[in-house]
């Protein structure tokens, strides 16, 4: 079994949005920031990471998390997971071909959790070598994240996550 | 009993600032631009009681391809912005009509005066000119826009 922890990202905490993420037990570094530095750090990579964080604030500090920025993970629907279900932001390339990936739970116009993601190779995220653990690893967390909603130990305002002192979410 | 409070946090704000830093201007006017469109989209489509289905409908798209299109992200060509306003029947994009002003600044400082034609005075007619406020505040000058 494995755990993990409910983070608040700051530097995104924004007019419209407050964004938070994952650490698991044992990592050196929470997902969205491990992803933020894998992302920066690669040369063929990194504009579309910029265009990415741009995105992250617009939404963030302009026009609130709309349903429209977030896209579905079909495989949600088979897991019939409750909301918040697993969704994505997806940036792409000038050339339109596959771009970056980035798996996030959106609880609400004003909260999203941000997970792990990368540049994704294949039509389905399942197929895709560097895709595929992240996508599993999402669905995972959003399984013990809805766990902890459903007993009460994560709880959610209009704008922010409360979390009880002991919640830790098992997966 | 259960004791809420607000999760640990980390800071990502110097590590951001220089992600921001470093991003090209091209770059965040593309997804400014990006998002501002699929807002005026959006807007568009509400006010027409239209449903994302049946935009894709319009289009003759699948809804898959509508979403990704109005996802904020995705590289709107100008035709196919050409074919959702045509679709729609309203304009998405407008190009600014920049009208020439022709205004003349009188004022002892001509150093500041950036559009100048000669005084109304040096021209018969100067009925033909109005004093409007002053562009550049007030810094000695008086404007003059000619009349419509």
């Amino acid at each position: 079994m494995n755990y993990a922890r409910i983070i608040e990202i700051k530097g995104l905490q924004l007019a419209k949005v407050n964004y938070y993420t994952v650490w698991i037990d044992g990592n050196d570094n929470p997902e969205f920031r491990d992803f933020a530095e894998r992302m920066n750090l690669n040369p063929k990579n990194k504009i579309e990471f910029q265009e990415l964080i741009v995105f992250i604030k617009q939404v963030g500090n302009q026009y609130g998390a709309l349903q429209r920025y977030f896209h579905h993970e079909a495989a949600a629907d088979a897991l019939s997971l409750p909301y918040p279900y697993l969704e994505h932001i997806d940036i792409e390339p000038e050339n339109n071909n596959f771009g970056l990936r980035l798996y996030c739970l959106r609880f609400s116009e004003s909260i999203v959790i941000l997970f792990n993601g990368d540049r994704k190779t294949a039509f389905k995220a399942q197929d895709c070598p560097h895709c595929a653990k992240y996508f599993k690893l999402a669905q995972r967390l959003s399984k013990a994240i809805n766990s902890v909603i459903r007993d009460g130990s994560l709880i959610y305002t209009d704008h922010f996550l409360l979390i009880d002192e002991d919640c830790e979410l098992e997966f | 009993m259960k004791h809420y409070q607000a999760p640990e946090s980390i800071d990502m704000t110097d590590f951001l600032n220089e992600v921001s830093k470093e991003t090209p201007q091209e770059s965040v006017i593309f997804i400014e631009k990006s998002l501002a469109i699929v807002n005026i989209i959006f807007n568009i489509l509400e006010r027409k009681s239209l449903k994302q289905k049946d935009f894709a409908f319009l289009l003759g798209k699948s809804e898959a391809e509508i979403s990704k299109w109005l996802g904020g992200t995705h590289n709107l060509t100008l035709r196919t912005i050409s074919k959702i306003e045509a679709v729609l029947g309203e304009s998405v994009i407008e190009i600014p009509k920049k009208t020439k002003e022709e205004f003349v600044i009188e004022g002892s400082n001509h150093s500041k005066i950036l559009k100048f034609i000669p005084s109304p005075r040096k021209y018969e007619g100067k009925e033909n000119f109005k004093e409007i406020n002053n562009p550049y505040g007030d810094i000695g000058y008086t404007a003059y826009k000619k009349a419509s």
